[in-house]
């Protein structure tokens, strides 16, 4: 087959037709834009794991945590990247949050030693928000097996990191369109998840495999209800004070008081 | 093309610039003539009646002048390439330019160190900084890069600089900016799925400017020598 | 010299017609394996495309919704469980998944598609036809490479379908990345690419272990190494490079699979391990690699060129001593891909230097060709169209290819889509028009039938300038900075205004990818409905022309005896342009050198 004149006009015609398809296609493409920016945030639903059969005729034990001595300084960090959704200026991070009467937020109380197991229903979903930038809440609670489901309400990229010691670690991107992200974690532990993007931004999930978890609120005081009559050792545990253990006897319908002090690391 | 390089605000910058502007010209040039070689041979020399095409097998004496020729351009490339190479790479660091800050990179952001005032990292006055980095302008700036995970690649474009960041070792770098202002620094080595986050900024600063910034975070430093 | 006649190690031909399976699966007919890699590469070819544009879309339009996904319900991603909705959640390209697309797009056209159509299915099919034997030496050993492959792209694909998705460190997948699943979140998929790349390994070398033993022992009477066509030295030179580069490679995956599954340290340095020995051992096997891409394309456009110029190719000799030099020389070029790594700058200079040296035989090649086009008698065919393409668009990579030997230089272009545009440049713009030009050369021979000329040449017309005006404006944006494998380039303000020429370049690809489509049509088209070829439609010397369109099982019914080089046009005083090389001297033809 030999070349044919003809063939030239053709293939002049197409080039000429294809250079005006590529120059109209560059003047300006509608970007298909997703609705994020746009989007109302998915609200963020906080809950606490629940036994699948509902728990009666049991004591509660209640207390409060508190620190002695010198309050160490909070730690503080100054968000240093898209500051434009987290935020400038410095800021205090939650690692040690202490109420007017030195009571420690956010310690995690449980019982260590239950000798029967109960359930947890595995149907409710852990729920915590990424939101300028910081983890909220900053502890939260999820039944072993039941899915936590991670939001992103910053239409940022931003990524859920976990460096638990018995689950499975897990390190995945979250950008900005995917506005939730669910994982399960099978084994009982308190994990700590952080985003790399945000270096600064960290949260604790507490995997519970029975319901008598507690985390103490601002005053540093908690409640645990419905707790089978018995003698127990509860476990105090903070992500910067370390833990401690204390033996509380729980009797049916009454409150059990279970006060707990921490030492701070400060000297006087 | 060169129209599109970012503005240069580095000495050896300016060279490398040199040396690019010498090889888009040459190559260029190459370019032009083979293709305008190639079209002329396809028109002049297209089948048509009448015409046949010559017996030629090759001729040694053109392929030695070629391959000379050739060798002899790539070598002047050598040439110009090399002492420019071991002045940004192999120079030493001399003892009167400390290291600034060590550079670490780190899934998904620059970890900045600053020295302080007692010119040495790993001590009291050191400061931690994430992504923004303070040099002054006008002056050899020395840089230690290191990572804490996966290799990263500390990349400033209008210094022309980049190096990759290894886990394991401190890789000195060096540079001087020439004109003050903030320039934008990137991860240049894939670091996983932040890396299109790894972004940070070089600022440059005058004098003035500088010693303002390091009252602000060595408020007690009285050592007017540090760079 | 006449060269030694063996017969391969196969049983003889049985008489009793073979079954299908015998015939189109299992085949020992090295021709049929040859169109069996075809497919198999084209189809890889199709898929790694598509993957390419999936990137192409992201760097026009990052974060947004590929298009057709939105008629996906909104359940789907809430729900979150399906492969759909884990790998592209919301129907958008996310950061993983990038990262995955660079990596696989990569391993699939380097390792799936461009050795697979040039050395498994070109090799394949005219080894034996081109130095005149009935088969390769090892056709059980053939059958076997050909069907690893297969389980090696296998494998290769099922890594999208695991937990953690594909590989996605690069194609070069640097350590420690590649080694910590907890650095990319990919697990699974980065130990099923190591795999795969082992298996593929194996079948490359029993390859080369077969077609060295059959151009060195079975060459037909007459055929000496100096006349054989370039494609043969080609051929024969890469399988020589894959024999020694693919060890290195299997040897490193294996340190890697290690370093992940067996808790060892070679690249990691908590357990004393150096994550930049994996970039030298990479380097080691992945430089000669590159050229294991390019000579085989090479041998095929100089005999291309040098049938439709009707003229002999340019310094012969001369051209086999290039592909020989870049051949030796390719193995002390590949600290060339690391200036930048940390690696001792001094050593970087003597890579340097190396790889200015190995510019030259590639010029001298390039300087030869257009030497073969001078004072010939140049017919445009789809073929020849597709041919002078690979020298322009080689030529252009190669050259790019100058900036970055110069290590200053390249600290700045490094990592950039300069790169990326020189690598696109040498292997779609070598490689791939190298193969385009092949298949139109031999399909005829192939499958007995013509191509349809019209379509080949629109569909040559269209891929020319899409791949331009793809391609080119990359050194563009490498020469602004724009960094590679990156998922976001709007994160920056100095690559903000490159951002149009990033939309300009997708819309490109996309004609580019469509056009392929007309390639596909006449292929299939011409399969079934292209005019019935005669034995030589080219008028060209070399042996495959001298027996039917197909060959039949066998190849030739009595073995050719060569009295000439493959080079024999436009002899003067001679009746024809062409002089096949089995043409016995007694009919007035002088016996060539």
């Amino acid at each position: 087959m030999r070349l044919v004149i003809g063939d030239w006009r053709l293939v002049t015609f197409l080039s000429g037709l294809f250079i005006l398809v590529s120059l109209t296609a560059c003047g300006g493409n509608d970007q298909l834009e997703t609705e994020e920016a746009s989007a109302p945030d998915v609200p963020l639903v906080v809950t606490t794991p629940v036994p699948t059969t509902p728990l009666l005729d049991g004591g509660t034990i209640s207390g409060t945590v508190t620190l002695e001595g010198v309050a160490p300084p909070a730690d503080t960090y100054t968000p240093f990247k898209d500051t434009e959704i987290c935020g400038t200026g410095e800021r205090t991070a939650e690692n040690m949050i202490l109420g007017p009467d030195q009571g420690i937020k956010n310690v995690v109380v449980s019982i260590t030693n239950l000798p029967e197991p109960i359930a947890l229903d595995r149907s409710v979903t852990g729920m915590m928000d990424q939101k300028g930038c910081i983890f909220t809440p900053h502890v939260v609670q999820v039944a072993a097996g039941a899915p936590m489901t991670f939001l992103n309400n910053d239409h940022l990229l931003h990524n859920i990191h976990t460096t638990g010691e018995t689950n499975l670690q897990i390190n995945k991107a979250q950008p900005g369109y995917m506005k939730k992200m669910t994982e399960t974690f099978s084994l009982p532990e308190i994990i700590k998840v952080q985003c790399d993007v945000h270096s600064w931004m960290n949260a604790w999930i507490v995997v519970q495999e029975h319901p008598f978890y507690a985390v103490t609120d601002e005053q540093g005081t908690f409640t645990m209800p419905q707790v089978p009559p018995g003698a127990y050792t509860l476990k105090y545990w903070h992500e910067s004070l370390g833990e401690q253990t204390s033996d509380v006897e729980v009797r049916g319908s009454e409150t059990t008081s279970a006060d707990m002090t921490f030492i701070s690391p400060t000297s006087p | 093309m060169l129209d599109w390089l970012p503005e240069n605000v580095s000495t050896y910058g300016e060279d490398i610039d040199g040396l690019f502007a010498i090889i888009y010209y040459f190559t260029t040039g190459i370019l032009l003539l083979v293709l305008l070689a190639l079209v002329t041979f396809l028109v002049l020399y297209r089948q048509r009646p009448g015409h046949k095409a010559s017996y030629i097998k090759g001729n040694a004496r053109l392929e030695w002048i070629w391959t000379g020729v050739t060798l002899a351009l790539l070598v002047v490339m050598v040439i110009l390439s090399r002492p420019l190479w071991a002045t940004i790479k192999e120079r030493p660091r001399p003892d009167s330019s400390p290291i600034t800050a060590q550079v670490r990179g780190n899934q998904f952001n620059w970890v900045i160190l600053y020295a302080g005032p007692d010119n040495q990292i790993g001590t009291a006055d050191d400061l931690q900084v994430e992504n923004e980095l303070h040099v002054l302008v006008h002056t050899d700036i020395w840089l230690s890069l290191v990572s804490e995970d996966v290799i990263h690649s500390f990349f400033v474009p209008q210094l022309r600089l980049k190096q990759d960041a290894v886990p394991g070792r401190e890789i000195p770098v060096w540079f001087q900016a020439t004109s003050a202002g903030d320039y934008e620094i990137a991860c240049a080595e894939l670091c996983g799925f932040g890396h299109t986050t790894m972004r940070g900024w070089l600022h440059v600063l005058p004098p003035d400017a500088y010693e303002a910034w390091q009252r602000q975070h060595w408020p007690h430093n009285t050592n007017e020598d540090t760079p | 010299m006449s060269a030694p006649i063996s017969t391969p190690a196969s049983p003889a031909p049985s008489t009793a017609p073979d079954g299908f399976i015998r015939t189109y699966l299992f085949s020992l007919d090295h021709k049929m394996i040859g169109k069996q890699f075809l497919w198999f590469g084209l189809i890889m070819l199709f898929l790694g495309g598509a993957l390419a544009l999936l990137i192409r879309w992201q760097l026009a339009y990052p974060e947004t919704q590929l298009p057709g996904m939105g008629m996906v319900p909104e359940s789907v991603w809430d729900e979150g469980s399906s492969w759909l909705a884990r790998t592209l959640p919301y129907g958008v390209i996310g950061p993983e998944l990038y990262n995955a697309l660079v990596t696989m797009h990569a391993t699939i056209m380097v390792f799936f598609v461009v050795a697979p159509i040039l050395v498994g299915c070109f090799g394949n099919y005219l080894i034996p036809l081109m130095i005149g034997t009935d088969d390769m030496a090892f056709p059980v050993l053939n059958m076997l490479s050909f069907w690893i492959t297969v389980g090696a792209g296998v494998i290769l694909l099922s890594s999208f379908f695991v937990a953690g998705g594909a590989a996605a460190s690069g194609w070069t997948a640097y350590t420690p990345l590649s080694v910590k699943e907890i650095y990319t979140g990919v697990g699974a998929g980065q130990d099923l690419w190591c795999f795969s790349l082992i298996v593929l390994g194996i079948g490359s070398m029993l390859g080369a272990i077969n077609y060295i033993t059959t151009i060195v022992n079975m060459r037909t009477e007459g055929m000496t190494y100096f006349r054989m066509p370039l494609t043969i030295w080609s051929l024969f030179i890469v399988a020589i490079l894959l024999l020694l580069a693919m060890p290195v490679l299997t040897a490193a995956l294996a340190l890697l699979l290690f370093d992940r599954t067996l808790g060892t340290s070679f690249f990691l340095t908590e357990g004393g391990g150096e994550p930049i020995l994996w970039q030298h051992l990479f380097w080691f096997f992945g430089h000669p690699e590159v050229y294991i891409l390019i000579l085989p394309a090479m041998g095929i456009v100089s005999d291309i060129l040098s049938v439709f110029s009707r003229k002999p190719i340019f310094g012969y000799h001369a051209m086999v001593y290039a592909m020989l030099a870049i051949a030796f020389l390719g193995w002390i070029v590949w600290g060339h891909h690391m200036f930048q790594s940390g690696m001792s700058p001094l050593l970087g200079t003597t890579f340097m230097i190396s790889t200015m040296v190995i510019a030259v035989p590639s010029a001298i090649k390039t300087f030869n060709w257009l030497g073969t086009l001078y004072r010939g008698s140049i017919q445009f065919t789809t073929p020849m169209l597709h041919s002078l393409a690979f020298v322009s668009m080689f030529m252009i990579g190669g050259l790019s290819g100058i900036y970055m030997t110069s290590t200053p230089v390249d600290m700045y272009i490094h990592d950039t889509f300069f790169i990326v545009a020189h690598i696109h440049y040498v292997v779609f713009g070598g490689s791939i028009f190298g193969i385009f030009a092949a298949i139109h050369y031999w399909f005829p021979k192939m499958f007995g039938r013509m191509m349809n000329e019209p379509l080949g040449k629109i569909h040559f017309v269209l891929t020319f300038l899409s791949f331009n005006a793809t391609f080119f404006p990359m050194h563009i944006l490498g020469v602004g900075g724009h960094m590679r494998r990156l998922y976001n380039p709007m994160q920056y303000e100095f690559l903000q205004p490159l951002q149009p020429m990033n939309e300009f370049i997708t819309t490109s690809a996309l004609i580019m990818g469509a056009t392929q489509f007309l390639l596909i049509t006449n292929v299939v088209w011409s399969f079934w409905k292209g005019p019935l070829a005669d034995k030589n439609p080219w008028q060209a010397n070399t042996l495959e022309w001298t027996t039917h369109s197909p060959p039949g099982h066998g190849n030739f019914s009595t073995a050719p005896v060569v009295y000439r080089g493959p080079y024999e046009y436009s002899m003067p005083q001679w009746e024809t342009d062409f002089l096949p090389q089995d043409q016995p001297p007694e009919k007035g033809g002088s016996p060539g050198p």
